[in-house]
Parts: C-alpha cells; sequence; structure tokens
C-alpha cells in the first residue's frame, strides 16, 4: 500500500503515481508541520502549562473518552434510591456485621462464617468459620448432564482474613442455607478424597499439555506449573 | 475491635498462617505491626502439598504474602476482657466504645484526649 500520510488536518494527499518522489513526500511531511508552528506562535503562550493544555491541534473536535464534561449529565448508573456511598467497602461490610457471611478468596477458597469486625482494606474477623469444600459428585449426574456437588464443611475457628484475597463476600440467607440447590452434604474425608484426586487429575493434565506446548515450540502459559 | 487490633491482642497465643502462596506457618506471636508483618516463634511450616514439614525456632513473614491467619477462639473472651477493663480504666466515660468500633478508621475516641490537632493523629505507629 502506498503512503499514505493522512494528515489531522484533513487535507486530501495526492497519491503519488509511478516512482515515489521523495523529495515532494519530504515536502508534504513539512508542510503541516509548518501550519502548526504557524498556529502555535499566534494563539498559544509560550510559557506556562496553559501552553502544553491548548497544544492539542484545534481541528480535534471528537468527544473525549471520559465523557462530556459540561454539555450533557452522564447517563446514571445506580439506582436512585442508593446514594453512590453505599458501593464502598465498608458501607456495603458494615450490614454484614454479626451475620454469617460466605467469603470467597481470590484463590477459590470459601469460608463460611460470623463476620465480626472488618477494616478499609477489607481485612475480615471471621468467627465460628468454616471452610467449605465443593466437588463434583462423581455418582449423581443431573437431568441436563452437568453434575451435582458434594460439599463438606471443615471448622476452623476465628480467621483473620486479608482482605486483597477477598474476590467476593456476601450474606447467607439462613432459610435457604440447609439446602443448597445442586449440593449434597458428605463426609469431610470423603470430599478431600475426592478433592484430592481431581487435583492429581488436574496436575496430569496440565503437565501433558506443558509437554504439548514444548514440543510445539511454545513456552507454557502463566497459571501452568505441573 | 478491628481485625489487626485483634492480631495485637493475639501477641503471645499460638496461630496458624496461610500464605497466597499456599504454605502455612503454625507458631507462636512474638510480635505483629500495623502492615501485618508478622514474627512468629516455634514454627513449623506445612508446604504447599500439605506433606512436607520445616521447623523453625523463628520466622519473619511480610504481611502483604498473608492469605489469611487462624487463631484460638480465647481470643475472642481476651479481647472482650481487654476491652472491659480499659472502659473501666477510663472512669465511667467510655460509652462511646461500645458497638460503634468497627467503623473503617481506628481512630475513635481521640477526641476525648483532646490536644491532638487534627492532621497529626496518625503519625505513630
Amino acid at each position: 500500500m502506498a503512503f499514505n500520510h493522512n494528515s489531522h488536518h484533513g487535507r486530501p494527499i495526492p497519491q503519488p503515481s509511478g516512482p515515489i518522489d521523495f523529495n515532494a513526500m519530504l515536502a508534504r511531511s513539512a508542510q503541516p508541520q509548518e501550519d502548526a508552528s504557524a498556529q502555535l506562535s499566534t494563539s498559544i503562550p509560550t510559557t506556562g502549562y496553559e501552553g502544553v493544555y491548548a497544544a492539542a491541534p484545534s481541528s480535534f473536535h471528537e468527544p473525549s473518552v471520559l465523557g462530556p464534561s459540561s454539555s450533557k449529565a452522564p447517563p446514571a448508573v445506580l439506582p436512585n434510591e442508593l446514594p453512590p456511598q453505599a458501593f464502598l467497602t465498608s458501607a456495603m461490610l458494615l450490614e454484614f456485621v454479626d451475620k454469617k457471611v460466605h467469603v470467597v478468596l481470590r484463590d477459590d477458597k470459601t469460608f463460611v462464617g460470623v463476620l465480626r469486625s472488618y477494616d478499609q482494606y477489607a481485612n475480615m474477623l471471621l468467627t465460628e468459620t468454616v471452610e467449605r469444600l465443593f466437588v463434583k459428585n462423581p455418582d449423581q449426574v443431573m437431568v441436563d448432564g452437568s453434575q451435582a456437588w458434594l460439599i463438606a464443611d471443615s471448622y476452623q475457628g476465628v480467621v483473620t482474613v486479608r482482605g486483597e484475597n477477598v474476590a467476593v463476600a456476601g450474606v447467607v440467607d439462613l432459610d435457604q442455607e440447609d439446602d443448597i440447590r445442586h449440593c449434597t452434604r458428605a463426609p469431610e474425608e470423603h470430599v478431600r478424597q475426592l478433592l484430592a484426586e481431581q487435583k492429581a487429575r488436574k496436575k496430569a493434565e496440565t503437565t501433558k499439555k506443558i509437554r504439548a506446548f514444548r514440543s510445539a515450540g511454545l513456552e507454557p502459559d502463566l497459571g501452568m506449573d505441573g | 475491635m478491628l481485625p489487626l487490633g485483634i492480631l495485637t491482642a493475639a501477641q503471645g497465643s499460638p496461630m496458624l498462617v496461610e500464605l497466597k502462596t499456599g504454605e502455612s506457618y503454625s507458631g507462636t506471636l512474638i510480635t505483629c505491626d500495623t502492615w501485618m508483618n508478622l514474627t512468629l516463634k516455634v514454627v513449623v511450616e506445612t508446604a504447599e502439598d500439605g506433606e512436607n514439614f520445616m521447623s523453625y525456632p523463628e520466622v519473619y513473614i511480610k504481611g502483604n504474602t498473608i492469605k489469611y491467619i487462624r487463631i484460638g477462639e480465647e481470643i475472642i473472651e481476651k479481647v472482650k476482657e481487654q476491652q472491659a477493663r480499659e472502659q473501666a480504666n477510663r472512669g465511667g466515660r467510655g460509652g462511646m466504645g461500645g458497638r460503634g468500633d468497627h467503623g473503617g478508621r481506628g481512630d475513635r475516641g481521640r477526641g476525648m484526649r483532646g490536644g491532638r490537632g487534627r492532621g497529626r493523629g496518625r503519625g505513630g505507629a
């Protein structure tokens, strides 16, 4: 494709026909710069930061990515009845205090406990905590072909979770918690054993994948450490 | 009582610290600071697989590597007693302690002592 210097002044540039004339190209590329410097010298003060801010080309009228600043109000994202402050960590967690809370960590660990206190980093103090273990139930297949889950709780007591590891936290509905959909309670050792088997399977799979990647001359993905 | 306050109160108690990497360290807390950096003594490290162990007389754990900490149940009672003592020491003026202490700032009650100006309250460790 020919060199298409589509300058922001929007002037159409005649395409060179035949052999490329480098001298003409040089002249063309120098031209808009002269224009710009002429504008600069007339309209923009040479000292202070105003010069920097105003230096954007005057023909650039596209709307800012951040949205119009004054002409139109940004569309309302939040429901009217909730003030925006309700979405700060502190305001959210304040309602969870002394309630049974389900906390999912970034590494998929899940704690269920009573939230006793928290701080501005979402560090949480949970008491009477259990770690909830989930594993696909090998013996029960749902009607739609997906597998049901086996769950077990492992008692942990008082747990302080460091806030940066929290992915999700929510209050447990006490009316529904005894009958979690598609989940059956099982003895902890059984679930742990299934989890270990699942982990071993996954590891073997990853090792295989890594070998395939390496043999194809590719470096395996991050997190694919087998 | 804030989570870090509980940790401070747990100095001298046994605890289990799991790191983000999956290793866990079980030992007795010597000290902690406001960044959750810890020093533990008489420590047993459990590797991520849960099958390999190491023991150390003392370890330092940088706070930002921690995933979660398990503390003994008795810490709650201990903290309750401590708070009751503190309230008694304040001579009945401690009504503001109560239940409003999970406000997320940890600077409540500063105003009562007077003297400290607004901009300097968080200076000390």
